[in-house]
């Protein structure tokens, strides 16, 4: 599609014409048949109408190419992540939200096991803060945990304004995200409403089964140094935190032990933004909430992700920490009933893993 | 920022309105200061300190541009005094000016030489080096290269070139010559304009108008179709095969020749779409650079088809002065009088073509199969023109027409068959890969990849390949409909606003559901903004 077609030499001007002239005033005169400004809000009034019916058109479009639920087989894409939404509702005590460095540390069904609070881990590979957003805002249309512990290990992503805008078109029409599926659409995809009826076992739990120790144990250092955290992202926790309070839910800042991702300076940025938002930060590398992870058996990838053991020391180690939140042990609760079921199929599928890690350590495999 | 491209949406979502807004919001007589503001940013945020080598480039020229408008005006202040020294004080002035030129041009395509080339220079010349036992250590350029040199490069030497033929007036404006050479939607893939066709209207400051913002939305729309339907979607095919062609049977590579043929064409083409398209919301018409190339009936009317703006730059400013130079003059008139009129002007003719087409493959890039495929293309037009007076007599001896509609079809096929092999030898990781992949695609040629489904297994699904034809014949109907003089962006905006915004809508639509990008897809980095 071209403009002029043929012609390679458009607005030839004369040697010498106007355009060397040092002289700012513009020969050129546009049409003007009204005022600027009335010109400029009647074409803003058209784009605003344009986009508007380019939104709902979207919307619509966005329903159709959505898997209708919340399965591999369906097309759906972080299975494990919106697993959340299969849970009866109000049935959650505690959201673990972030990266797959909490995926992989935090198993909801140890600390069930310990404890008898219901917690779930929502987090992706790779996800940034700008996710969390939408993640927390579909979760707490059906679940009003207590507590909410963000990683912090993404404060320190390199987000920035144009992940933004990408993450917030993915969300708000998910058929950009989803638009793949338009050459094996079938008939339910445009009559069925969306569902999430698929209830992991694992409770968002990526268990994993490899060793390969950690070159670095003594990875907290101490240091005055202090690890910048954006913009972007100090804007994005603001959001969540007002959003957590709206809710009525507790925001904490939560860092899972981790060679690769955590060290003093960052402690030092997360603890310091933390005071700054008001709200709690714990540090599951240093200090009291330290759990004894042992980095020569305990990691799956020189010390980026725990793997099994790493997670069931640091899952205990928070069964611990979730006492401080007045929390209800609901175990021989018969609302409730449907974890103790999973947790004998947790100890099944973990059993297999101890017995097969590495056949269960590959990524999307047996998301329990 | 992820600026790396016109089809990033940091580009087209966050970049583009915004500029367009603050543009339309301020003042006519200010709004060069936001193009040029808005260019010097996108130059920055994609290659940083390297700006400093534009703002080289656009001192020079400026300067070199007065300086010889003054050498101009001095030499007619003469001749108006002493006629009759008009031939030698010309002569006089002449050698000057040459010597400025030579300044202005020389700096550029040195900056130019240094930044691109050194390292394949070096490498070439260590090689030579060591064939007389000479060992050498080629020199490695850290330094990289800025955004668009090799664009921004040429459109500052044709304003020499201008100023110095009077075809330009030289600017007293740095900030219009900074604007001209800028301009950010032309910044990284072209086209490569001249001054006399867009300095004016960028600092005109045309308001937006609304034919001109719904056309320019039309054309980006179009650009990010071809780009995201096909030229992305390509990748899944043309990447793996050229990466491992010898696991592939000739069937396969021919086919991956022709697919690489298309997405060069729909990722250039629809990156030029889009500049063109931001360019018209501004007022300001950039030069085409495609016209349908695929309609072409010789390899020589392909190039006036295709990245028009460097064939018409190397016509300009290589092919006619080295064709017009005295040597050359009378080297035709010797080879004319040795033999005969018919192929004697054809010698210097293969000369003048040598240097162009030696110069358009080592614009290209760095590396043997650029050269190699300059002069591939030396060698079929240079035959052309050895063959084409024994077609036009064959025609008159068999009573064919040559304009009957199954002649030109032939045509029209044979120059594909052209283009795919020449795009092979441009695609393939060196000159050495290029060859082996030709004589593979010779040799074993076979359909047994398309029949027993291998084809299916390299990353295209069948999806993939309804889409590829879908859009092949929409590319195909739009190519007719216009190649018959309607200029499709312009008819329609004649069309009521339920028709326009409907086009605009299965634009955007299309591309947003069948475009190739997210999950499964191997998006492609701009081509030629490599080069």
């Amino acid at each position: 599609m071209t403009d002029t077609p043929q012609d390679i030499s458009l607005n030839e001007a004369e040697p010498g014409a106007s355009v060397a002239s040092d002289d700012a005033s513009v020969p050129y005169e546009a049409p003007v048949k009204q005022s600027r400004g009335k010109a400029f809000l009647k074409y803003a009034g058209l784009c605003v109408a344009f986009c508007a019916i380019l939104c709902v058109l979207l919307a619509g479009v966005s329903h159709v190419l959505h898997p209708k639920n919340n399965t591999e087989e369906a097309g759906m894409m972080d299975v494990r992540t919106y697993s959340v939404l299969a849970e009866p509702e109000d049935t959650i005590d505690a959201l673990f939200v972030g990266n797959s460095v909490v995926a992989t540390a935090i198993s909801p069904m140890d600390i069930w096991e310990a404890s008898g609070f219901t917690s779930y881990v929502c987090a992706a590979n790779g996800e940034k803060l700008t996710f969390v957003h939408y993640l927390l805002a579909q979760t707490f249309e059906k679940q009003h945990p207590q507590v909410v512990f963000i990683e912090g290990d993404m404060l320190f992503d390199p987000s920035d304004f144009a992940h933004l805008a990408r993450e917030i078109l993915r969300q708000t029409f998910p058929g950009i995200l989803y638009h793949h599926r338009w050459s094996s659409l079938t008939l339910d995809d445009f009559t069925k409403p969306i569902e999430y009826s698929n209830s992991l076992v694992n409770k968002g739990y990526n268990a994993k089964g490899r060793t390969e120790p950690a070159p670095n144990p003594d990875y907290m250092a101490p240091t005055d140094e202090v690890a910048q955290i954006s913009k972007v992202n100090r804007f994005l926790l603001e959001d969540i935190k007002n959003m957590c309070d709206q809710q009525g839910v507790k925001l904490v800042i939560l860092a899972v032990p981790s060679t690769v991702n955590w060290n003093m300076a960052r402690h030092n940025g997360a603890e310091q933004l933390a005071e700054e938002f008001g709200i709690d930060f714990i540090d599951m590398n240093n200090g009291e909430n330290k759990p004894p992870v042992d980095w020569s058996t305990d990691t799956r990838d020189k010390g980026n992700h725990l793997n099994w053991r790493g997670a069931l020391k640091t899952s205990q180690r928070m069964a611990k920490h979730l006492t401080r939140y007045s929390l209800v042990d609901h175990r021989g609760d018969e609302k409730w009933a449907s974890w103790d079921e999973a947790l004998v199929k947790y100890h099944d599928y973990m059993d297999r893993l101890k017995a097969h890690p590495e056949a269960y350590d590959a990524e999307g495999a047996h998301v329990g | 920022m992820g600026l790396n491209s016109y089809f990033s949406i940091a580009y087209l979502a966050i970049f583009l309105p915004v500029v367009i807004v603050a543009y339309a919001l301020i003042p006519r007589r200010f709004r060069w200061v936001v193009l040029l503001a808005a260019s010097y940013v996108f130059f920055w945020l994609i290659s940083g300190k390297l700006i400093v080598f534009i703002l080289i480039s656009t001192l020079t020229i400026y300067g070199v541009g007065i300086k010889l408008d003054k050498l101009l005006a001095q030499r007619d202040e003469l001749i108006a005094a002493d006629k009759s020294r008009r031939k030698e004080l010309k002569a006089q002035y002449a050698r000057t000016m040459r010597i400025w030129v030579a300044v202005g041009v020389g700096i550029n395509i040195a900056l130019l030489a240094m930044l691109k080339y050194l390292t394949f220079f070096s490498t070439v010349g260590a090689s030579l080096l060591s064939l007389f036992g000479v060992q050498v250590d080629p020199i490695v350029s850290t330094i990289g290269a800025p955004i668009g040199i090799s664009f921004y490069s040429l459109m500052a030497a044709s304003y020499v070139f201008d100023v110095y033929r009077g075809t330009a007036k030289a600017d007293r404006n740095i900030a219009r010559l900074a604007l001209f050479l800028s301009f950010f939607p032309q910044i990284m893939e072209g086209p490569i304009c001249r001054y006399t066709q867009t300095a004016e209207s960028l600092w005109a400051g045309r308001d937006i108008e609304k034919d001109n913002l719904y056309r320019g939305a039309v054309r980006i729309m179009w650009g990010l179709a071809k780009k995201l339907i096909v030229a992305d979607r390509l990748n899944l095919l043309v990447k793996p095969v050229f990466a491992d062609y010898a696991s592939y049977d000739g069937g396969i590579i021919a086919l991956a020749a022709i697919a690489y043929t298309l997405q060069l064409y729909c990722d250039f083409s629809g990156a030029m779409d889009v500049a063109l398209g931001t360019a018209r919301i501004f007022g300001v018409e950039l030069p085409e650079n495609f016209n349908h190339p695929f309609f072409s009936r010789t390899a020589s009317e392909f190039w006036k088809r295709w990245h028009i703006t460097l064939g018409t730059w190397l016509r300009d400013y290589i092919f006619y002065p080295i064709s017009l130079s005295k040597p050359l003059k009378n080297l035709t008139k010797a080879a004319r009088k040795t033999i005969g009129n018919r192929y004697g002007p054809l010698v210097a003719g293969a000369i003048t073509l040598f240097c162009v087409w030696f110069a358009n493959g080592l614009w290209h890039g760095a590396g043997s199969q650029y050269i190699f495929f300059g002069l591939y293309y030396f060698v079929i037009i240079l035959l052309g023109g050895f063959i084409e007076p024994l077609a036009q007599t064959l025609s008159e001896k068999l009573h064919y027409s040559r304009e009957s509609r199954w002649y030109k079809g032939l045509q029209i096929f044979r120059t594909l068959i052209v283009i795919f092999v020449g795009e092979l030898f441009f695609r393939a990781e060196g000159l050495d890969a290029g060859l082996a992949m030709f004589g593979q695609m010779v040799a074993g040629f076979t359909f047994e990849s398309f029949t027993n489904g291998a084809v299916l297994a390299i990353g295209m699904s069948v999806g993939d390949f309804v889409a590829i034809a879908g859009a092949v014949v929409i590319l195909l109907v739009v190519g007719i409909i216009e190649e018959r003089g309607t200029v499709i962006s312009a008819w329609l905006c004649e069309k009521n606003l339920a028709v326009r915004w409907v086009v605009l809508l299965v634009l955007i639509f299309s591309m947003l559901i069948i475009g190739s990008y997210g999950f499964g897809a191997a998006p492609l980095e701009p081509i030629y903004a490599q080069f």
